[in-house]
């Protein structure tokens, strides 16, 4: 304007550039990964135990909470990968008890090679999770009922086998001692060791191979990845298979460490393993998840269960304190989520 | 690394459709529609709501297979029965929705349902390498810049989405790119970004088809704009033939009799 | 996000402040485990708690008592192996199952704990297989034959009688069935029907209502504790079957007494089980302090009946009974 004096030069804010190439300090690009949460709910609950009970971090209770994330962890790795194709499964508990109750029936009443029985066992059980996934994936119903109705038929089913009543096995059968009877190290059963193994495999397939790519696409937008091609029916009836295998599996880690088998066991095991899975940080809803924060998340959930005895606090307390670690992690990791996907 | 689109006889239409009718229960979605898509040109695909358009592209991408009609790819017939025959041809469909798992990084969703293997004994391995460098190479190609090519795709803006959508099939040697709704959700200077991408997609040889509400969209890119209207084809134009206006005519008022409109096949 | 990590902090804070009054513990206090099979929720174990308890109070060392919330031999495995890790002075518990007893007790042994066995036992023909030091409890299959002939006399020939069981696959519940069935069959040539009730109250009166409905001719219900016992009281109440049917049961709770007072129920058999609450941990204490052998004690087979309820009434009340 004319005879006006010169305008206040205005200082044009910097705009940042949007996802412009910044260098994070180390530490928060350690935020990045996905299992911080449950490590930070891990380090928490050790911490808590141990300032109460100093034998918590002696060796053999270290190798006593491992032996017991196997059997929980073996099932949760299988639950996470289904959730993470987005489904999931309920009958895990009833087809642990099922197929352990299987093969301890095989050995003793029937006297099947214990390899035999062993293989009958597991084909068993990846056939009820097939079962599970044509019922659900042909005829269109939400997972959570298949697996609902078939948690309390296959229950009823081992209640059946044996009238209610145990199988014991008092012969010392080299199978058993492979799968859970015998110890490693210390006081870490063989089963902790065919746990890691299965987390490693199931990693590797889940991060580093084209089906893991396709787990986490049917997972996380069925369509697109249909329309991209991606077999997804196949996909989900395949993840049903392996948690069913990973569960019968579980059942035999246990008749291996125990010695029996009861049709009433592993009652709370599905809501363990999908609390498991969670606390480690995948979606209930799918598409996301790591093999590695499942791990940690029954480690995490053992190590709550043999603290709490070991600090004498009363058994009602298990529940609490679980439900708190579960929604606290939870939460954690819902907030490292924004973070994940490099929001902030 | 986009491949060159492999040398057909430039006279032999990419994709013809014959006579395509499908039903959906007692609906007719198409009927008798003939359509010719040639190389190395963009086709504008219009109509009002339940014109048929959307079920067109999906015949075309192996989503459904016809009731009745033939589809003839380079030449030679085929039958389409999953959308992995169709991108096996090379016609790749980015739908509005669903072209992208937003909870996935930038480089898996660039290479899904196409991961590039290293073999390993019996099993395949993701090539993570060449996945990240690939998704990189085509990202500064495009002018987005991300902090990394791991990042989950729901960083993004929808425009930048659309690009890479698009920049994937240009990546896989795609021949046919059909685009369902690519700008409808998208701001002016995206939406100019997106046609302009359509624009560099024709001068690499592919051909387009773009699906639209938005004629002021389609037009500037367009060769031919095909109208459909309750599953019938009412219009098939070259570009210098009509204009904008006589198009919106045309969809909201139904053929006028006075045109050379119907089933003209030119190209 | 620095929020929520406080937040979280200090949440942990609280419960880590809220838990030492639990754990802080004389350096040199003796601390003794008491495990059972399940614990949280079932009267009976309340009472085997309260011994425990009260001796811990008594000898002026660290008595806790754990359990499961549910039947699970394989949870309580893993807390008895927790307690061994915390250097317990000694550990009871109960022999659940026949089998996977016999490793954790050699283990715990091996390591100078003192252990012995409440409550339940492995079956007869495998005794001496699990090195528990003795046995605090009650014979269950004794028992179980026991409850049968008490009934005997009122019972015609043939009769048919239903076993109601809350928790199927319980080695000792089984047991004492197992006593009953044997008796009924052998003694009086009658139907005994094993009937799944659950542990849950309200569809333990359904199957009992429909079990009845489909058999009119019962005479008898044998429940084999209060979680069974509640149930069918209630039931009998609101089908006003008092008169017309038997019925008997194991274990004290207020319902029990209650019931017998009013002659709906003709009697209990009485545990004890404060004694393996309370005898357990003082044996545990003697041999870990002056090394005295424990001994096996039975707990006894009290039978109550309307004359005696009363008074066991007013221990029951106490937590005693």
């Amino acid at each position: 304007m004319d005879g006006q004096g010169p305008s206040p030069v205005l200082e044009s804010c910097a705009t940042p550039e949007p996802n412009a190439l910044q260098k994070h300090p180390f530490w928060r690009s350690l935020l990045h990964h996905r299992e911080i949460g449950v490590a930070c709910a891990l380090v928490v609950v050790f911490t808590v135990f141990f300032s109460m009970q100093r034998h918590f971090l002696s060796a053999g209770t270290l190798g006593d909470i491992v032996t017991v994330a196997a059997e929980l962890g073996v099932v949760a790795v299988g639950a996470s990968f289904l959730m993470i194709s987005g489904e999931m499964d309920l009958s895990v508990g009833s087809n642990f008890a099922f197929s352990g109750m299987l093969l301890a029936m095989l050995i003793t009443q029937y006297n099947w090679n214990p390899i035999l029985a062993f293989i009958a066992a597991l084909a068993c059980s990846a056939g009820i999770g097939a079962l599970n996934g044509l019922i659900t994936l042909s005829i269109g119903i939400p997972s959570f009922i298949t697996t609902l109705g078939a948690m309390m038929f296959w229950r009823g089913v081992a209640l059946y086998l044996t009238q209610g009543w145990p199988i014991s096995i008092f012969e010392d059968i080299p199978l058993l001692r492979w799968l859970g009877g015998s110890k490693v190290f210390a006081t870490v059963h063989i089963s902790a060791v065919w746990w890691l193994i299965i987390g490693i495999i199931f990693w590797i397939i889940l991060q580093k191979t084209p089906y893991g790519n396709w787990v986490f696409a049917t997972g996380g937008k069925r369509g697109a990845a249909r329309a991209l091609g991606v077999p997804d029916f196949k996909v989900k009836l395949i993840n049903f298979t392996l948690i069913g295998l990973l569960a019968g599996l579980g059942g035999c880690f246990q008749l291996g460490r125990m010695g029996s088998m009861s049709p009433v066991w592993g009652q709370d095991l599905a809501l363990e393993a999908i609390a498991a899975s969670v606390v480690g940080g995948n979606a209930l809803t799918g598409g996301v998840g790591t093999i590695l924060g499942t791990l940690l998340g029954a480690i995490t959930m053992a190590s709550i269960r043999i603290g709490l005895v070991m600090i004498g606090a009363p058994a009602y307390w298990y529940m609490s304190f679980v439900g708190f670690i579960v929604v606290a992690a939870v939460a954690l990791n819902v907030k490292l989520g924004e973070v994940i996907s490099w929001k902030k | 690394m986009e491949k060159m689109t492999s040398p057909a006889p430039s006279h032999v239409p990419v994709i013809e459709g014959i006579k395509l009718c499908k039903w959906f229960g007692r609906v007719a979605a198409l009927k008798d529609v003939d359509i010719t898509i040639e190389r190395g040109k963009v086709v504008g695909l219009v109509g009002d709501n339940g014109a048929g358009k959307s079920t067109l592209i999906k015949i075309l991408s192996g989503v459904h297979r016809p009731d009745s009609g033939e589809l003839w790819f380079e030449g030679k017939k085929v039958e389409l029965n999953s959308p992995r025959d169709a991108r096996k041809l090379g016609i790749e469909t980015v739908y509005q929705d669903l072209a992208l798992v937003e909870t996935m990084s930038i480089a898996r969703n660039f290479f899904l349902g196409a991961e590039p293997k290293i073999r390993f004994g019996f099993f395949n391995l993701l090539d993570g390498r060449k996945m990240r460098q690939a998704t990189e190479k085509m990202l500064r190609d495009i002018g987005i810049t991300v902090r990394s090519a791991h990042q989950e795709v729901s960083t993004l803006s929808g425009g930048e989405r659309q690009a890479i959508a698009i920049g994937r099939t240009m990546h896989f040697g795609g021949k046919v790119l059909i685009l369902d709704e690519p700008t409808s959700a998208l701001s002016v200077h995206e939406t100019n970004k997106v046609l302009s991408y359509i624009d560099e997609a024709r001068n690499r040889g592919l051909s387009v088809i773009f699906i639209t509400h938005n004629l002021y969209h389609v037009y500037p890119v367009a060769d031919k704009i095909i109208v459909l209207e309750h599953g019938r084809k009412v219009g098939d134009f070259r570009k210098e033939e009509t204009s904008v206006e006589e198009l919106i005519d045309i969809i909201v008022h139904g053929i006028r009799g006075d045109r050379r409109a119907v089933n003209n096949a030119s190209g | 996000m620095k929020r929520f990590v406080g937040l979280l902090l200090v949440l942990s804070l609280v419960f880590v402040l809220g838990g030492i009054p639990v754990s802080v513990a004389a350096a040199d206090e003796m601390t003794f485990y008491v495990i059972a099979h399940t614990g949280p929720g079932d009267p009976f174990w309340a009472v085997v708690q309260k011994g425990v308890q009260d001796a811990g109070k008594v000898l002026g060392v660290r008595a806790i008592f754990q359990g499961p919330a549910g039947y699970n031999v394989p949870e309580q495995v893993n807390m008895f192996k927790a307690a061994m890790e915390a250097k317990a002075d000694g550990i009871a518990t109960s022999i659940s199952d026949a089998r996977a007893w016999a490793e954790p007790i050699a283990e715990a042994r091996s390591r100078g704990i003192p252990v012995v066995a409440i409550n339940c036992q492995e079956p007869d023909e495998l005794r001496g297989t699990i090195p528990y030091m003795a046995y605090i409890g009650m014979n269950e299959y004794e028992a179980g034959k026991m409850v049968a002939y008490r009934l005997l006399p009122k019972l015609e020939k043939g009769a048919r009688v239903v076993v109601a069981i809350h928790q199927a696959g319980h080695v000792g519940l089984e047991a004492r069935a197992k006593g009953i069935t044997e008796v009924i069959t052998e003694e009086l040539g009658g139907t005994v029907d094993k009937l799944d009730i659950t542990q849950d109250a309200t569809q333990a009166i359904g199957i009992l209502r429909s079990y009845l409905k489909a058999n009119p001719d019962t005479a008898a219900i044998f429940t084999l504790g209060p979680l069974g016992a509640i149930p069918t009281i209630k039931m009998i109440k609101d089908d006003g079957l008092k008169d017309k049917i038997l019925f008997a049961s194991f274990d004290l709770d207020s319902n029990t007494i209650q019931a017998i007072k009013e002659g709906i129920c003709i009697g209990t058999v009485d545990q004890q089980q404060y004694l393996q609450g309370f005898m357990a941990v003082v044996e545990l204490y003697l041999n870990a302090k002056f090394k005295l052998d424990p001994a096996d004690y039975d707990t006894g087979r009290g039978w109550v009946t309307q004359e005696t309820a009363e008074i066991v009434e007013l221990l029951v009340e106490q937590g005693y009974r």
